[in-house]
């Protein structure tokens, strides 16, 4: 018999009483405070930088000034000029490491944990957010939610094959606890909020 | 190879040798503890999140075959390969027969305990095929040619000082130069080449969702996405306990988990696989090795509800003192006490007793494990076995026989006083358990009994 069957059936064989999901319901959480400075506090606590623009002609303007000619910048974000990450479709791990700059856009940010989730349709290949040195993470202040109770009712059934939240550098302890940003992923994280008005 | 059975209290005896030591990694692992505190407080309703936690972990396992069939059928529609082993041993034939079948010789490895309980590493290393751990952690004592200490910071055993050592010796590192963060970016430079070589990546898996077929792995350093996204295979290997029913049960668990093991909200990573890279294969193992034999265990069949946060180890006051190595199993720490027993017996029966049953393993899990009762129901396995021990059988024996009668226990009460009091020295030496680092206390003059007794007769 094959080994699936062998333990498909041990575990039939238990025969266990069955425990249903409890429908109890749940205290609602009453965030009294704002969104975004929630989440502004929350970065800044676990080692993301983070600035705020006005709208997305502001945040353009900011990639041209201070991150076009710094080094190897892709970018993802369609709102952005100067979207060149499919130049990257073809490229080799090594390749790709030489990238610097990354940036591409998350569709939600949750205030509680800091955390931005990004899906691979935005980033279109899943070694960029990690292989760059400086990750920039865009994100519009209606996307923001307080828990990840709420964040999992808006991603739903993942659709896409990969996504990822992201909470600030990638970080280790693993050194006698002593805290050092900058691991295996990037170095530094800069998140960048737009406050587009309807 | 050495087959004398291992004893926590003897290894414990020996990590207690350098007292100095000893309590840095006691007061290191408590530090960890009182985050995981600060970061539960901050949480509206912490209680609520692990009943919810606890609940829906319960109603997966008795729910467990419908889900991993549900599982495999989703993973399938999603283009991954499902494998099912056994045991160990099929598992790692599994793994090694999918890395030569793509002439796959260098291989890069984010956490897996499960891979450290199945001794993968060894069994592919006798096959030629180099794997190489790429958690910062697991890395240091993979250079060590040591197991790791804990399950979420695999060094924590080692002062850096050790760690600039090992990096001097391996990776050429500056002698004398333990500055953390020089010698993590060494170690980035060093994996950097290693993830972009790699034929394969192996990883564990945290969460593994019925519904959609997904799996989620948490890191803080990204060395589980730069393995994967870069190499042409992936495999996962995942317990069967590792299933949750929907997506959206991963808030609660999120939620619990970098709380109960770091004190942080989330982990940096929670990364959703659901589909391989274009191009990519993608292969997920999963592994019995005992889990069904555990769930069969009325007792103990809740201990597959953990979701190996390690929060117990931080708080465990003899794990603290005694470290990880002393348990000789890949978990080790109170969950890996009750977990342990069920594979080996015999070669666990002392784990259950590394314990003061004080309780407070069971305190801070995130999902409700009454991990100090079933410290204490092995126990009666054990003893049920008969492997308890001569001393242990004899004086359990000798304390029926004296608390069964009466006068019996009142004569060696105040027999036992009268020496205590005229010949102190007795009890104050090597022979006595209880004196080694501590103080004897003084018998009181009289047992309660009789200062009743007298009470009573004068009214």
């Amino acid at each position: 018999m094959a080994s699936r069957d062998v333990i498909l059936n041990s575990i039939r064989r238990i025969n266990l009483e069955k425990v249903e999901i409890s429908n109890q319901p749940r205290t609602p959480i009453k965030y009294k405070g704002d969104l975004l400075s929630g989440m502004i506090e929350k970065l800044l606590s676990i080692g993301a930088e983070v600035l705020v623009f006005e709208n997305d002609v502001e945040l353009g303007s900011y990639v041209n000034t201070n991150l076009v000619g710094k080094g190897v910048l892709v970018n993802s974000v369609p709102t952005l000029p100067n979207d060149n990450v499919s130049d990257c479709m073809s490229l080799k791990p090594t390749e790709l490491s030489s990238v610097k700059i990354f940036i591409t856009k998350g569709s939600i940010g949750v205030t509680e944990s800091g955390a931005v989730w990004v899906e691979e349709n935005s980033m279109k290949l899943r070694l960029l957010p990690f292989v760059c040195e400086h990750l920039y993470l865009v994100l519009n202040e209606q996307e923001l939610v307080f828990d990840l109770d709420e964040a999992y009712q808006k991603i739903g059934k993942l659709s896409g094959g990969y996504g990822v939240f992201i909470a600030g550098p990638s970080k280790t302890a693993d050194i006698e606890q002593s805290l050092v940003i900058g691991a295996h992923g990037p170095i530094k994280l800069t998140v960048l909020f737009v406050r587009k008005h309807p | 190879m050495d087959t004398k059975l291992k004893d926590h209290s003897k290894a414990a005896a020996q990590f207690q040798v350098n007292q100095e030591r000893a309590a840095w990694h006691d007061e290191t692992l408590w530090f960890i503890r009182e985050k995981r505190d600060k970061a539960a407080s901050h949480v509206f309703d912490w209680e609520g999140l692990r009943e919810r936690g606890s609940n829906i972990k319960e109603h997966t396992l008795t729910y467990l075959d419908k889900y991993l069939v549900e599982f495999e059928n989703a993973a399938k529609k999603n283009g991954v390969h499902i494998h099912w082993a056994l045991d160990a041993l099929e598992h790692n034939e599994i793994v090694s027969s999918l890395l030569r079948s793509r002439n796959a010789k260098k291989i890069v490895k984010s956490k897996s305990m499960l891979t450290e309980e199945c001794g993968l590493n060894h069994f592919l290393e006798k096959r030629g095929i180099e794997t190489v751990d790429t958690d910062l952690g697991e890395y240091i004592v993979q250079l060590r040619n040591e197991p790791p200490s804990h399950i979420v910071l695999p060094a924590i055993h080692l002062k850096k000082q050790d760690v600039s050592e090992t990096f001097h010796q391996h990776i050429k590192t500056e002698k004398g130069n333990y500055d953390p963060q020089y010698l993590t970016r060494a170690a980035r430079v060093v994996l950097r080449k290693k993830f972009f070589r790699a034929n394969a990546a192996i990883t564990g898996v945290n969460f593994a969702v019925a519904e959609t077929g997904e799996i989620v792995i948490c890191t803080n350093e990204g060395n589980a996405d730069l393995g994967v996204h870069a190499a042409p295979l992936h495999i996962a290997s995942m317990g069967l306990e590792k299933l949750i029913p929907k997506t959206e049960d991963l808030a609660v668990f999120l939620g619990l988990l970098a709380r109960s093991a770091t004190g942080q909200s989330i982990t940096t990573y929670s990364s959703h696989f659901r589909t391989p890279r274009e191009g990519q294969e993608m292969h997920i193992i999963i592994v019995d090795n005992g889990r069904t034999a555990q769930l069969a265990r009325p007792h103990f069949r809740s201990s597959l509800k953990c979701i190996r946060c390690a929060a117990c180890f931080n708080t465990c006051p003899v794990y603290r003192r005694s470290g990880g190595h002393s348990y000789h199993t890949s978990v080790a720490g109170p969950i890996g006490s009750i977990l342990a027993p069920n594979f080996d017996l015999k070669k666990n029966k002392d784990l259950p007793f590394a314990s003061t049953l004080c309780g407070s393993c069971s305190n801070v899990c995130p999902v409700k494990i009454n991990i100090h009762e079933q410290l204490w129901h092995w126990r009666q396995v054990v003893a049920k076995k008969g492997e308890s021990g001569v001393m242990k059988k004899l004086s359990m024996k000798t304390m029926a026989f004296v608390l069964s009668s009466p006068g019996l226990y009142r004569n060696a009460g105040r027999l036992a006083r009268k020496i205590m009091n005229n010949f102190p020295g007795l009890f104050e030496n090597k022979l006595n358990p209880w004196y080694k680092g501590r103080e004897m206390p003084n018998a009181p003059a009289q047992s309660f009994r009789e200062w009743y007794t007298k009470q009573k007769t004068n009214g």
